[in-house]
C-alpha cells in the first residue's frame, strides 16, 4: 500500500515516542525554571515555598514605567535596607486603576489569593472591597503622629464606617491648566490674569480669533473627558454643589447649576482641538509641547511628561491653578487585603509609607507631593513647592477626585466616562443631564456608604 | 496578457502598502527618542535611527519571552496533538451522528468570552496547585485551544477518504496504528494551520497571562510589553520596540510554517 | 469482528478523553457556573447565590445600552467575518499566478496576523487621527481629499473604522488558508476542466470555489469566536466610544462585571453571548456537515 507522503511506521512510532518524552521533560523542567530562577529587577530569587513565610511581602502597584517606576523602586530599595528579610516580590499591572487591575484584582479576591497589599486611590474606589469585607481596618497603623500630620479631609478619603483602610504615599493635584509660555508671551496673555473660568474663556477667545487652538484634550481613553468636566464643574459650580453632586443629592434633570456647568463644558469644548477623540491624554500635553495648542487641563503628572521632553517650568511651561483656591486631590494608597498571606509584612510596609522618609524619597521622583503635613520641602521642584504649600494652606478648599477613584462609586465612574463621552460629541446639554440624574439613581445612590464633608 | 500581469503587480503592490502602513508606523515610532515622538507624525521617519528604546524593551522583555515561548510552544503542541487525535475519532471511528453530537459539545466552548469563566478558572488554577507557573498556563491554554483544535482537525479529516483507512483495517491495523502510520503524516497541513493559528493566538494572549502569572517567573512577553506603557508616563518609541520584538516569535512561525505549509500542498497528496 | 469492534471502541475512549476532560472541566463547568449566576442577584465582592430567575435578563432587555451593543456585534459580525473572508480569497486567488516574490507577498500580507491586538489597535489610532494620522495625511497628499473622515472619533464612522482595521488584522490569516486550500486541489481536476474548455471565470465558478467550503469553515469559525470576543482591540482603540458608539458585547460585559461589580448582570451578558454565537454557528456547522460521510 502506498502511503502519500512516504514514512515507516516503525519509524514514525519512535518519533512519536521520543517525542513526547521530550515534551513530558519540557514540562516537568519548565515548571522547575519557572520557580527557581532569579529575576529582573526588584525582585530576589524566590524560592518555592509551602507554608507562607512573613518574610515576603506581594505587592501590587501600576508604576510600570518610566518616573514612576524609579520612584517606587526608591521605595522598595529604602524598604529593604530597614527590613532586609523581607523579600518584595511586586508585581506591576499596567493601565493604572483600569480595565486589568481591576478584573486581575477581583478575580484574585474571589478566588481567595489576594496580594499582602495592593495600590488603590483613596476613596470610592477601595468600597466594593470593602463593602465585601475583603479588607482589614488597620486603625492600629494610624499612630497618633500620623493623625496630626496627614490633612483631615485625606483622612476622610481613607476611612469608611470610622475605621482608617489605607495609607495614602502622595497626593496628586488634579485641577491645573498647563500652558505653553512660549505662545502667551508671544499673543501677550498674563497668566496671571486668568483667576476664573469666565477669564480662561475669554483667554481661549483671543487665541482662537489668532489662529491659535486654545485648549488640547486627548479623551480617547474617556477618563480625560470626565477629568475636565469635574474642574469644570468646581470652576463654575463650586465646591459646595460638587459636594452635592458627589453625594448623590443632584436628581433634577432641570438643575441650573448642573445646567450652567455644561453650558460651560459645551462653551469650552468649541475652544478645544478637533481630533481630540483619536488622542491620548498625553498627545493632547504633546500639543501643547509642539505648540499646535496652548493649553491643557490635566492632573500635575503632566509636570512629569513636560519635564521628560526636556521642558523647564517656568521656563518653556507654567501651571495655572484653577478655582485657585480649590485642591482637586488624587492620592494613591495601599490596603491590608483580609486574606493575605502575609499580613504582618503588609504592616510595617503600611507602616513605613506613611513615614516623612518613605514620602519625600517617592514623591521628588514621581512629580506629587507628599502628603503628610511635615515633610521637608527641599527636595521639591518649584510648582511642586507651590502645591505643597497650598496644600497645607488653611484656605484651600480639597476635594476628592471623581475621575480619579475617589469621590464616586466605581459603578457611577463607569457611567460618568460614558455619559461625558457622548456629550463632548453632541453637546446636548439636557439629554447628559437626564442621563447624569439617571446614572446618580442607578449606580451613586445604592452604593453610597459616606457622606462627604469638605465645607 | 502582458497588461493583466502589470495590473495584477500593481493591484498586489498596492494592497502590500496598504497591510505594511500601520506597521510603518511601528518602525519609526520605535526609532525616534522621546522628544522625536512628539515632534514628528507616525509616518515620518527620523534620521539617523536611535536605538535607545529597543535596548530598553529588549532588557525589559527577555525574561517573559522566555515564558511566553515556553508555554506557547508547550500549549501549541499539546492542543493540537488532542485535536489531531479527537478529530480522527470523530471524523473516522464513530458513526455520524454520535460523532456529530460530540462534536458539537466539543466546539461549543470555541464561543465563550474569557471574561466570564475567570474567576472559575482562578479557582479551579489554584486548587491544582499552578497559580503563577508555566505548567498552569501549559493547561489553560491546552485546555482552550482544544475545542478550536477539535474543530480544525475533525473538518480535516472529514476529507479524508475512508478508503485508505479500510485499506488498513482489512490489513489487521489497530486504529492506533492506522493513526499513526496513515493519519498523522498525511495531517500536515492541518498541523500547520491550526498550529500557526494556535501559536499565534497563545502567543498573544493577555487575560489569562494577567490574571493567572504574578511576577517575572512565568508573566507572558504580552503582559510585560503591556507594562512598558506607564500609567503616567507615555513613551510611545519603547512601547512600539517592544511590540516588534515580541512580535517576532509569531511572525516567524508565520513565515516558517506558511512556506512548508504552501510547499506540503503542491505534492496533491491530499486528494490522493 | 468482535475483537475490532472492542479495540476500536478502547482506542475511541482513549483518543477523546483528554479532550472530553479538559472541555468538561475548563469549558462546561465554566459555562454552567455563569448560566447560573447569571440567575442570581450577585453583585459585589461577595458571591451570592440568592436565585432571582430571569430578573437580570429582564433589566438586559430593557437596557438600551445592551441593544446598542448588540445591534453593534452583529454589524461587526456582518462585516467582518464576510470582509476578512473576502479579502483573504481575492488575495490568496491573486497569488496564486506563478508570482515572482510570491513569499515576500504573503509574508506582507499575513504580518498583521503576528501582531498583537492591543498593538494594532495602538497603530491604528495612529493611523485614524484626523489631523495628523498616516491615513488622513496620505490622502491629503494624494490629494484624495475627499476619503478624508474623522474615523474613530466620529460616532457614526467608528465602528466602521473598528472593523476596517479588524479585516486587516484577519485577511492575511485567511489568505493563508485559501491559499492553502486553491492549492491542494488535485490538479487532476483542473486538467479535466480544461480539457472541457473550461475558461479562467469557469474554472474558479465551478472547480476552485466549491472545493474552498471546508477552509471557509475553518476561516469563518476563527472569525466569528474574534469577532465576539474582541474585547482587547476595541478597548485599547475607543475604550467603546465615543460615547457608546463602538460597545460591543464583551465591551459591555467587561464593564458591568468588573467596572460595576455587577457579577449576575455580567454573566447574563456573556450567556447572551454565547447563546449567539450558537444560533449564528450551530446552523452553519450543521450545513456544512450535512450530508459529508456517504
Amino acid at each position: 500500500m502506498k502511503l502519500p507522503l512516504g514514512g515507516v511506521s516503525m519509524k514514525k512510532a519512535m518519533y512519536s515516542l521520543l517525542l513526547v518524552s521530550f515534551l513530558v521533560f519540557g514540562v516537568i523542567a519548565s515548571g522547575c525554571i519557572s520557580s527557581k530562577t532569579e529575576t529582573g529587577t526588584t525582585t530576589v530569587t524566590v524560592t518555592k515555598s509551602v507554608a507562607p513565610e512573613q518574610n515576603v511581602l506581594e505587592i501590587y502597584h501600576w508604576w510600570t514605567a518610566g518616573g514612576e517606576k524609579q520612584a517606587i523602586d526608591a521605595v522598595f530599595k529604602k524598604f529593604k535596607e530597614k527590613y532586609p528579610n523581607i523579600e518584595i516580590k511586586a508585581n506591576p499591572v499596567s493601565g493604572g486603576a483600569g480595565v486589568n487591575m481591576k478584573m486581575v484584582l477581583q478575580s484574585l479576591m474571589l478566588a481567595g489569593k489576594p496580594p499582602d497589599t495592593f495600590q488603590v486611590h483613596a476613596g470610592y474606589e477601595m468600597s466594593p472591597y470593602i463593602k465585601a469585607n475583603q479588607l482589614t481596618p488597620i486603625d492600629d497603623i494610624w499612630t497618633d503622629d500620623m493623625k496630626k500630620h496627614y490633612p483631615q479631609v485625606i483622612q476622610q478619603m481613607v476611612m469608611f464606617n470610622g475605621h482608617y483602610y489605607a495609607v495614602p504615599i502622595n497626593v496628586h493635584r488634579a485641577n491645573v491648566v498647563w500652558y505653553n509660555k512660549h505662545i502667551f508671551e508671544k499673543y501677550g496673555i498674563d497668566p496671571n490674569s486668568i483667576k476664573n473660568f469666565d477669564d480662561l474663556i475669554k483667554v481661549a477667545q483671543e487665541l482662537k480669533s489668532k489662529g491659535v487652538t486654545p485648549f488640547a484634550l486627548g479623551d480617547r481613553n474617556k477618563w480625560p473627558a470626565t477629568h475636565v468636566f469635574e474642574v469644570v464643574m468646581l470652576s463654575v459650580g463650586g465646591v459646595q454643589f460638587y459636594q452635592d453632586f458627589i453625594n448623590g443629592k443632584i436628581t433634577d434633570p432641570d438643575n441650573p447649576t448642573l445646567k450652567k456647568v455644561l453650558e460651560a463644558y459645551a462653551e469650552y469644548l468649541n475652544y478645544v482641538n478637533s481630533d481630540h477623540a483619536a488622542k491620548t491624554w498625553d498627545e493632547a500635553c504633546g500639543l501643547v509641547y509642539k505648540g499646535d495648542a496652548a493649553m491643557t487641563i490635566m492632573g500635575d503628572w503632566a509636570n512629569g511628561y513636560f519635564k521628560a521632553k526636556g521642558w523647564k517650568p517656568d521656563v518653556d511651561y507654567g501651571a495655572i491653578v484653577l478655582p485657585s483656591n480649590v485642591y482637586d486631590l488624587v492620592i494613591d494608597t495601599f490596603v491590608l487585603p483580609a486574606k493575605a498571606a502575609h499580613p504582618e509584612a503588609a504592616k510595617k510596609w503600611l507602616s513605613f509609607i506613611g513615614t516623612v522618609e518613605a514620602q519625600n524619597t517617592f514623591n521628588p521622583i514621581k512629580g506629587s507631593i507628599p502628603a503628610r503635613d511635615d515633610a521637608p520641602l527641599d527636595p521639591y521642584g518649584p510648582i511642586q513647592k507651590q502645591f505643597i504649600k497650598d496644600l497645607r494652606s488653611s484656605s484651600t478648599k480639597l476635594v476628592p477626585s471623581i475621575t480619579h477613584g475617589s469621590a464616586v462609586p466605581p459603578a457611577f465612574l463607569s457611567d460618568l466616562n460614558d455619559i461625558i463621552s457622548t456629550f463632548v460629541t453632541n453637546k446636548n446639554v439636557d439629554e447628559t443631564a437626564k442621563s447624569i440624574v439617571n446614572a446618580v439613581k442607578q449606580d451613586l445612590l445604592p452604593n453610597k456608604i459616606k457622606e462627604w464633608k469638605l465645607t | 496578457m502582458r497588461t493583466t500581469r502589470l495590473i495584477l503587480y500593481i493591484v498586489l503592490i498596492f494592497f502590500m502598502f496598504i497591510y505594511l502602513l500601520p506597521f510603518w508606523s511601528a518602525v519609526t515610532t520605535s526609532l525616534k527618542t522621546g522628544r522625536q515622538v512628539t515632534m514628528t507624525t507616525p509616518i515620518q521617519l527620523v534620521l539617523p535611527p536611535y536605538f535607545g528604546a529597543y535596548k530598553t524593551a529588549f532588557s525589559e522583555l527577555k525574561r517573559p519571552i522566555l515564558n511566553s515561548l515556553l508555554f506557547t510552544t508547550f500549549a501549541t503542541i499539546f492542543s493540537v496533538m488532542i485535536g489531531s487525535i479527537t478529530g480522527y475519532v470523530l471524523a473516522k471511528l464513530l458513526r455520524e451522528s454520535a460523532s456529530k453530537k460530540l462534536l458539537m459539545f466539543i466546539t461549543l466552548g470555541i464561543f465563550l468570552p474569557y471574561q466570564s469563566i475567570l474567576i472559575p478558572l482562578l479557582r479551579i488554577i489554584t486548587k491544582l496547585g499552578l497559580y503563577n507557573t508555566i505548567p498552569g498556563m501549559i493547561l489553560t491554554h491546552t485546555a482552550y485551544g482544544v475545542p478550536i483544535t477539535t474543530l480544525l482537525f475533525t473538518n480535516y479529516y472529514y476529507e479524508v477518504p475512508d478508503e485508505l483507512i479500510e485499506a488498513a483495517k482489512v490489513d489487521g491495523a489497530s486504529p492506533l496504528k492506522i493513526y499513526t502510520s496513515i493519519v498523522f503524516p498525511i495531517s500536515i497541513p492541518a498541523f500547520v494551520v491550526t498550529a500557526i493559528y494556535q501559536f499565534t493566538n497563545i502567543w498573544n494572549d493577555y487575560l489569562f497571562g494577567v490574571v493567572l502569572t504574578r511576577g517575572e517567573e512565568a508573566m507572558p512577553a504580552t503582559v510585560k510589553l503591556a507594562n512598558l506603557k506607564g500609567s503616567f508616563v507615555a513613551n510611545w518609541n519603547i512601547q512600539m520596540a517592544g511590540a516588534l520584538i515580541v512580535a517576532i516569535p509569531t511572525l516567524f512561525i508565520m513565515i516558517a510554517l506558511g512556506k512548508y505549509l504552501i510547499r506540503g500542498y503542491t505534492s496533491g497528496a491530499v486528494k490522493g | 469482528m468482535r475483537l475490532k469492534f472492542r479495540e476500536e471502541s478502547f482506542y475511541s475512549l482513549l483518543f477523546l478523553t483528554p479532550a472530553i476532560v479538559l472541555v468538561g472541566v475548563f469549558i462546561y463547568f465554566a459555562i454552567v457556573w455563569n448560566v447560573y449566576i447569571s440567575f442570581t442577584d450577585w453583585k459585589g465582592l461577595i458571591p451570592s447565590y440568592r436565585f432571582v430567575g430571569l430578573e437580570n435578563y429582564r433589566i438586559l432587555f430593557h437596557d438600551p445600552v445592551f441593544w446598542t451593543s448588540f445591534k453593534n456585534n452583529i454589524i461587526l459580525i456582518i462585516l467582518f467575518v464576510p470582509g476578512s473572508l473576502l479579502l483573504g480569497l481575492l488575495l490568496a486567488v491573486l497569488l496564486d499566478r506563478k508570482i515572482k516574490f510570491e513569499n515576500g507577498f504573503r509574508t506582507i500580507y499575513a504580518l498583521p496576523f503576528a501582531l498583537s491586538f492591543v498593538v494594532t489597535a495602538t497603530l491604528w489610532a495612529w493611523m485614524y487621527d484626523p489631523s495628523d494620522g498616516v491615513l488622513n495625511t496620505l490622502f491629503s497628499i494624494l490629494h484624495l481629499d475627499f476619503l478624508k473622515s474623522n474615523w474613530i472619533t466620529d460616532p457614526h464612522v467608528a465602528l466602521y473604522a473598528v472593523i476596517l482595521a479588524l479585516i486587516w488584522q484577519f485577511s492575511g490569516y485567511t489568505m493563508v488558508i485559501y491559499l492553502a486550500g486553491i492549492r491542494s486541489i488535485p490538479s487532476e481536476q483542473y486538467e479535466a476542466a480544461i480539457i472541457d474548455g473550461a475558461s479562467s471565470a469557469q474554472l474558479y465558478r465551478y472547480v476552485i470555489i466549491p472545493q474552498l467550503k471546508k477552509p471557509t469553515l475553518s476561516a469563518f469559525v476563527v472569525l466569528m469566536v474574534f469577532s465576539l470576543k474582541a474585547f482587547d482591540f476595541i478597548w485599547v482603540l475607543t475604550s467603546g466610544g465615543p460615547g457608546t458608539s463602538t460597545f460591543i458585547l464583551a465591551v459591555e460585559m467587561y464593564k458591568e462585571t468588573f467596572a460595576k461589580t455587577k457579577f449576575a448582570y455580567g454573566a447574563s451578558i456573556a450567556t447572551v453571548l454565547l447563546l449567539l454565537s450558537f444560533a449564528i454557528v450551530l446552523p452553519y456547522l450543521y450545513w456544512s456537515y450535512g450530508g459529508e460521510k456517504e
